[in-house]
């Protein structure tokens, strides 16, 4: 399949599109009428509620996407999602798939995970002593910092100092007047949160983000702050090329060897005991790294007498393995191999996993209890 | 080894129906089961295009199914095509399905009257007593086999019998143990004989049990006999389930009670 590879970003108020530029090499915004952003008919929050609203929203937005690409086939959509949240990303998947992109052909991710693509797909110089994030946008001052860091044979993305300022949200007026005035008055704040972020570690660089940086002029204080010892970037596409990154990244299958390790992708690799033609053998459930909206799965298993399914919790940060224990023990005894069960893995963030057991029974030869186990287990 | 196996084929939103046992199959590892458990009753007919296609478009294992249709068209053994299913599902494990082989192997060299009858003693013990009678037929109708013995011929009439017996059909019962009796001179198929003459006799007399003309002490105890069960059958749970149920007027229970008898029918009759 030959199909466009695009990074869509849905942000509360704005949208953005980027496609893959797969002669270049590189991810490519596509402009809206002239503009490199689509006003969202309404905020994204309120459009979950009004699935026809954000149906038509996303069908703009691919039908601009055929249309500036000449292609009408979509091989990978990943789409960004600033509130990565179930019922926000279930109602963003309807809409695609309604507006006729395959389930299939469907990823979604956070903006953290946009900027591990992102920024780590850059020149080496530009990540090798870490990245810092400034994003100033209508929810508020959001920053954090990006290392790549070698541990065993796999390399970590991880993200810390993660700091939120919810106080300092952008308005509607700000916008209006480009934000330098308010910039300004923020600067202070600004340089402060900046050092707090650079302060303890030095960074190859630092990237300004979201619509409060849509601006020409940086305050002084601020600009000096970020731009000591590090290069700092300034845009507004950072996102949506990271998602676009990120789709081309999973359909070519690249970085196997590299985990992402950030807000909203699984801290640990889940592991469970099988046996396969008589033999013990692993089971992988879920890798580090994986998106949890994309990590949940659902098994059926045949009990061969036993009574409990042991998890294997591997940690990526390199923190000791440990084992949970789910039992289902309440179920009905039989021997001889006659009982489906049903393991249900469900994550609504990256540090919580529920997993479900359930008794199918074994077809007509046993009838079902349907009785179920359900465990919540952290990661 | 204990722990769990992983079903990696898909479970069947059509089931296949398997109409001589009443059974359901909804997944590679039911068939698996069913097959290592009633090795007796399955024949080459067994792998027939309707599971082939089963396999291939409800389990969505098209590999396994071109597999069997190849094996089909060359004709090949029980065996073969039993193992196949068996070594491609991950559910018995290597010793079990070699145990299987052992069996498949014995069934191989069985007279082809031999195997008839051990498959219908295996629908039998399932209480598919019909299409134990067809086998069983089968082997009585057949051209007589020299070099089986004369006990086997009475054990095939003797058990045809219990089949018609446990269907309600005791004139019938009667017939087959009388020429078990025949055959064998053993004791038990005569006094078989007898005991199904007298429910053929209650049952055609509107119920009544009469036994107005014993003409020997074995007749005399044979009647002592059923009438000894007739008695303690009122205090076996089957009838008291029966009887609750009765006193009771219980719609739901009644008609759960209905359901299963039309089951059971539905097995004996399949």
């Amino acid at each position: 399949m030959d199909g466009l590879i695009l990074g869509i970003d849905i942000c509360n108020e704005y949208s953005h599109l980027s496609f893959y530029d797969k002669s270049k090499n590189v991810p490519e915004s596509v402009p809206f009428a002239g503009e490199m952003v689509l006003a969202n008919p309404d905020t994204l929050d309120r459009m979950t509620e009004q699935p026809d609203k954000l149906a038509g929203h996303v069908a703009e937005i691919m039908q601009t996407a055929y249309r500036y690409c000449a292609c009408n086939v979509a091989e990978r959509v990943c789409v960004a999602i600033p509130h990565f949240e179930r019922h926000i990303v279930d109602a963003v998947r309807d809409a695609f798939i309604s507006a006729g992109v395959p389930d299939t052909s469907l990823m979604f991710i956070s903006h953290e995970e946009c900027l591990a693509y992102y920024a780590f797909g850059m020149h080496r110089d530009l990540w090798i002593n870490g990245v810092i994030l400034i994003d100033y946008s209508y929810d508020g001052i959001t920053g954090y910092r990006m290392d790549r860091v070698a541990i065993g044979s796999k390399q970590v993305i991880a993200e810390s100092d993660y700091m939120k300022d919810e106080n300092r949200v952008l308005t509607d007026e700000f916008a209006q007047t480009n934000g330098a005035a308010d910039l300004d008055i923020l600067s202070d704040i600004l340089a402060q949160d900046a050092d707090k972020l650079i302060g303890k570690k030095a960074a190859s660089s630092v990237y300004l983000t979201g619509r409060g940086f849509d601006t020409t002029k940086l305050p002084d204080t601020f600009l000096k702050c970020i731009c000591n010892r590090h290069r700092a970037f300034a845009g507004q596409n950072l996102y949506v090329k990271g998602a676009c990154i990120c789709a081309f990244t999973e359909v070519n299958a690249l970085q196997r060897d590299v985990i992402v390790a950030c807000r909203n992708r699984l801290p640990s690799t889940i592991d469970m005991d099988i046996i396969e033609r008589g033999k013990k053998k692993i089971f992988r459930i879920a890798s580090a790294g994986t998106n949890w909206y994309h990590a949940g799965r659902s098994v059926d298993f045949i009990v061969d007498d036993c009574s409990s399914i042991t998890l294997h919790i591997q940690p990526a940060g390199g923190q000791k393995p440990y084992d949970e224990i789910v039992d289902f023990s309440d179920f009905p005894y039989r021997a001889g191999k006659t009982t489906r069960i049903n393991v249900r893995f469900e994550f609504e963030g990256d540090d919580r996993c529920s997993v479900t057991v359930t008794d199918k029974g074994f077809g007509c030869f046993v009838q079902a209890s349907w009785k179920s186990v359900v465990r919540s287990i952290d990661l | 080894m204990s722990g769990l196996i992983l079903c990696r084929t898909k479970e069947a939103v059509n089931p296949y129906y398997i109409s001589g046992m009443d059974i359901k199959i909804y997944s590679l590892e039911e068939l698996c089961y069913y097959i290592y458990n009633n090795v007796y009753l399955i024949g080459t007919d067994f792998i027939c295009p309707k599971l082939i296609e089963f396999i291939r478009s409800e389990t969505k294992e098209p590999k396994l199914a071109d597999r069997l249709e190849y094996l089909a068209g060359k004709k090949a053994g029980l065996a073969e095509m039993v193992l196949t299913i068996l070594r491609y599902v991950d559910y018995y494990t290597d010793d079990e399905i070699e145990k299987l082989r052992g069996i498949l192997t014995t069934l191989n060299t069985q007279n082809v009257y031999e195997r008839l009858k051990t498959r219908a003693d295996r629908l039998m013990l399932n209480e598919c007593y019909y299409a134990a009678i067809r086998n069983y037929s089968q082997i009585i109708n057949g051209k007589k086999d020299p070099s089986l013995s004369v006990v086997f011929y009475s054990d095939v009439c003797y058990n045809m019998g219990v089949a018609y017996a446990r269907m309600f059909l005791f004139r019938q019962a009667q017939n087959c143990f009388n020429e078990a009796y025949s055959l064998s001179r053993h004791e038990d198929c005569k006094k078989a004989a007898m005991a199904a003459g007298r429910l053929a006799f209650n049952s055609e007399s509107s119920g009544r049990v009469e036994f107005l003309d014993e003409q020997t002490d074995e007749e005399y105890v044979i009647r002592r006999e059923i009438e000894t069960l007739m008695d303690n059958a009122m205090y076996s749970d089957e009838y008291r389930h029966i009887d609750d149920i009765y006193k009771n007027k219980d719609k739901k229970s009644i008609g759960e009670q209905i359901e299963h008898w039309k089951e059971q029918y539905v097995r004996y009759t399949g």
